[in-house]
């Protein structure tokens, strides 16, 4: 329905820059405006010219007088709807400002905020919603939230992206429905349309009814991408398509032997399926799953924003949005946040008896009796670190990760405690090999989160052990890239 | 269910505001008409409406019993009761209140109730006794009332049902022909409460979504709540002053004023349906 503006130079916010001799004129759509430097989409591309040498012409110039700052924020549904107007709120009350809410004839939303004090003189005006930015005026800064992996940061123009929370794509299915498991490869075959029945699943030769969302959203670009791309399948085109994600989980919800794709930010009433590999390894998306990445359909959700200090109440809202204040609340809403969580040893029951069943000769069970001697007395961190198809880069979350885990360091949140680096590889390949990959994953890891908390990689223990205890098929890529992997443990110091 | 129960009973205007009170309604008893409720005061009511609660409540204002027995015989109602004005609190379970409001020479006046930041208005009927059920947003729950000419009244009551119940609520004023509507998914069983009367102009209304919390562990459902409003000649173009209630992430009830932009007088006759004003309500058992 909406343009975004910076894709539309011809809008009616187009501005005219000049220099004060006249010399150079440039004009352009204005994107943005933090107080310092004017933001232009041009002919040329995007510009960014500091506004103390320019003077400003055209609707869209920043008045004088307008000395609110605006902050325009998109993203999709279940974001625009319920986690950015939620941490708004709690932002306010935390400054103690004075908030109020308007909500326009098609639902969007914005927020002015203002001192107590003077409870009309607005300081800021935050907007939500896809035509955010057209709604905006004065000094402007653009936030984009979104579920697609975004550009590296030298082609993102004077922005950086951060990860807001976790999500995950999740199959799911009504609560009275018979199946509670589904294989991967199964459910690729049911969402390309080439499984029509419940029998792979339930054994019950019943029709299944497919319920989807519209072709072109982020959802399905994902489903399409994660799930169905490696075998060359598309999307069914006899599913049941919905505009609107709840509308999909509602009738889901209501249809025993409908299945559906959603995010776990987006259950409804309705129930995941355990999701399995070809050798078994059974996951279900949940909090500690997604945290840990163990569960493979794990997807962060990005904050895309200026690099440079947004103005005023507009950065302080963006530092409150990547703080550990922001955290229970994107929990609240329904995402995953990013505190880290512990597991005790006492609960990987699961995990060992899986690679205990998969331990091919004595030598693995050898290691796997040397890793509960060095670990039974330990905790698993929820921050696990794997790595890029075919590198030894980390992956997007993972280098979050190591930001992460040395605040938390710095903190003192693991004040008393010893803290271990274990590396696992998969188990391709040469079983010594294997071993020695571990360990060395684990020290790059080591060094990387050391030096960012300032300590000496020293002062963390390390250990590896190569294809000991793989949480996923090693068959599939996608088992191999989950069990190639660097996890955190921690214990009482020893005295 | 057991029940403490704290109970303020106050008359809080001066002897003079009651004989003024008792003189206007012998007067012709016309103490409100079209735009008068608007004059109601309410000093406290529109303090800001920032919320925090469960609080304890420590400085209601009250007054003795005593102050009921009124010296001048002229101060009593056509019934021959004592003017004046009381209010009591009782829990009735479900989180809900029991609130009986006695204002013997006011009847036929408008009484504004607030509890915790929401406010409605109700017409005390011709007894001068006025019963209310209100669905309760706090566990120590505060109820302030206030009459046209400014006497005033506060009642608190403890309710020990641990509130098994999810609430939201929208309160609104003006003639906005507002509603808040539920639709389950899954097997939570809403219910909407309407506190507040249509026909007092520019009055305070309130509507009250609750869900009952867990009545079995087999519960699992999600309620979608929305607002609809239709566009008349009365709301289109303008902006009508809300509020919305909800919980936080901290189970804190939270009110946040808002405004609803009607469309232009050419869409009358549309109704239109707000869904991201107020959050579902998600009922897990997992």
């Amino acid at each position: 329905m909406v343009a975004v503006v910076a894709a539309s130079p011809a809008f009616a916010d187009t501005v005219r820059l000049s220099s004060p001799d006249g010399g150079v004129t440039i004009e352009g759509s204005l994107t943005e405006f933090d107080g310092q430097f004017y933001r232009l989409e041009t002919a040329f591309g995007p510009l960014t010219v500091d506004a103390a040498g320019v003077s400003c012409e055209g609707d869209a110039c920043p008045s004088s007088e307008d000395l609110a700052v605006t902050l325009a924020m998109t993203g999709p549904p279940g974001v625009v709807e319920r986690l950015l107007p939620e941490l708004v709120e709690v932002f306010a009350r935390r400054e103690g400002l004075l908030l109020r809410q308007a909500i326009a004839d098609d639902g969007t939303l914005s927020y002015d905020l203002a001192h107590h004090d003077n409870p009309d003189a607005d300081i800021a005006h935050f907007l939500i919603g896809s035509d955010a930015p057209e709604r905006a005026r004065g000094v402007l800064t653009r936030i984009e939230v979104t579920r697609s992996t975004p550009p590296s940061e030298d082609r993102l123009g004077g922005r950086r992206a951060d990860i807001l929370a976790l999500d995950a794509l999740v199959p799911v299915v009504s609560a009275d429905a018979a199946a509670t498991m589904v294989p991967r490869r199964v459910l690729a075959q049911a969402l390309a349309g080439r499984v029509e029945t419940w029998e792979p699943m339930t054994g019950e030769d019943v029709p299944l009814s497919l319920h989807l969302g519209q072709t072109g959203n982020g959802t399905m670009q994902e489903v399409e991408r994660q799930l169905l791309a490696p075998f060359g399948w598309r999307l069914s085109s006899q599913a049941t398509r919905h505009d609107a994600p709840d509308a999909l989980v509602d009738a889901v919800a209501e249809d025993p032997f409908a299945l559906g794709v959603t995010t776990l930010s987006e259950l409804g009433a309705t129930v995941p399926l355990v999701l399995t590999g070809p050798c078994g390894y059974p996951t279900v998306a949940s909090p500690i799953a997604l945290k840990t990445e163990d569960y493979p359909l794990t997807k962060p959700v990005y904050l895309i924003a200026p690099v440079l200090d947004a103005p005023g109440i507009a950065g302080d809202f963006l530092r409150f949005l990547r703080s550990p204040d922001a955290q229970p609340v994107i929990a609240f809403t329904g995402f995953v946040d990013q505190r880290i969580a512990r597991v005790p040893f006492a609960v990987q029951g699961g995990r060992l008896s899986n690679a205990i069943l998969a331990s091919a000769d004595a030598s693995a069970l050898a290691e796997l009796q040397r890793m509960m001697e060095a670990l039974s007395d330990a905790a698993r961190l929820s921050v696990t670190y794997r790595f890029e198809a075919g590198s030894s880069r980390l992956d997007a979350a993972s280098r979050s990760n190591v930001g992460l885990l040395a605040d938390a360091i710095a903190r003192g949140d693991f004040d008393g405690e010893e803290m271990i680096f274990v590396g696992f590889s998969d188990g391709q390949g040469d079983a010594d090999v294997n071993l020695r990959l571990s360990r060395s994953r684990a020290e790059g890891v080591r060094r990387a989160v050391a030096s960012a908390a300032g300590l000496a990689a020293d002062d963390f223990g390390l250990d590896g052990f190569g294809e000991a205890m793989p949480i996923a098929c090693d068959e599939v890529e996608w088992g191999r890239s989950l069990n190639r992997r660097v996890e955190v443990w921690v214990r009482p110091l020893q005295r | 269910m057991s029940a403490k129960r704290y109970l303020w009973t106050g008359v809080l205007g001066t002897g003079v505001a009651l004989l003024a009170g008792a003189a206007l309604w012998l007067g012709g008893g016309i103490l409100f008409k079209g735009d008068a409720a608007l004059n109601l005061p309410s000093d406290a009511l529109d303090a800001p409406v920032v919320m925090a609660f469960p609080t304890r409540e420590t400085a209601l204002p009250t007054s003795s019993l005593a102050t009921l027995e009124l010296p001048d015989d002229s101060a009593f109602s056509a019934f021959g009761e004592p003017c004046g004005l009381a209010v009591m609190a009782e829990p009735t379970g479900n989180a809900s209140v029991r609130l009986s409001v006695s204002a013997p020479c006011h009847a036929g006046g408008i009484v504004r109730i607030g509890h915790m930041g929401l406010r409605f208005d109700k017409t005390i009927p011709s007894t001068g006794h006025l019963v209310i059920d209100i669905p309760a947003f706090a566990s120590e729950a505060t109820f302030d009332i206030v009459l046209a000419d400014g006497d005033r009244a506060a009642a608190r009551v403890e309710i020990d049902d641990p509130m098994p119940t999810r609430r939201v609520a929208l309160q609104w004023q003006g003639d906005g022909d507002l509603s808040l509507t539920a639709r389950s998914v899954g097997n939570a069983t809403p219910e909407v409460t309407a506190l507040g009367d249509p026909e007092i102009a520019n009055g305070w209304r309130v509507a009250v979504l609750t869900v009952p919390a867990m009545p079995s562990p087999e519960t699992n459902g999600v309620v979608r709540v929305a607002v609809q409003a239709a566009v008349t000649d009365a709301t289109c173009g303008q902006d009508i002053a809300a509020a919305t209630v909800e919980p936080d992430f901290n189970g804190v009830y939270r009110l946040t004023p808002v405004t609803l932009a009607f469309p232009g007088c050419d869409r009358i006759g549309d109704i239109l349906v707000l869904k991201n004003l107020l959050r579902d309500l998600r009922i897990a058992s997992n």
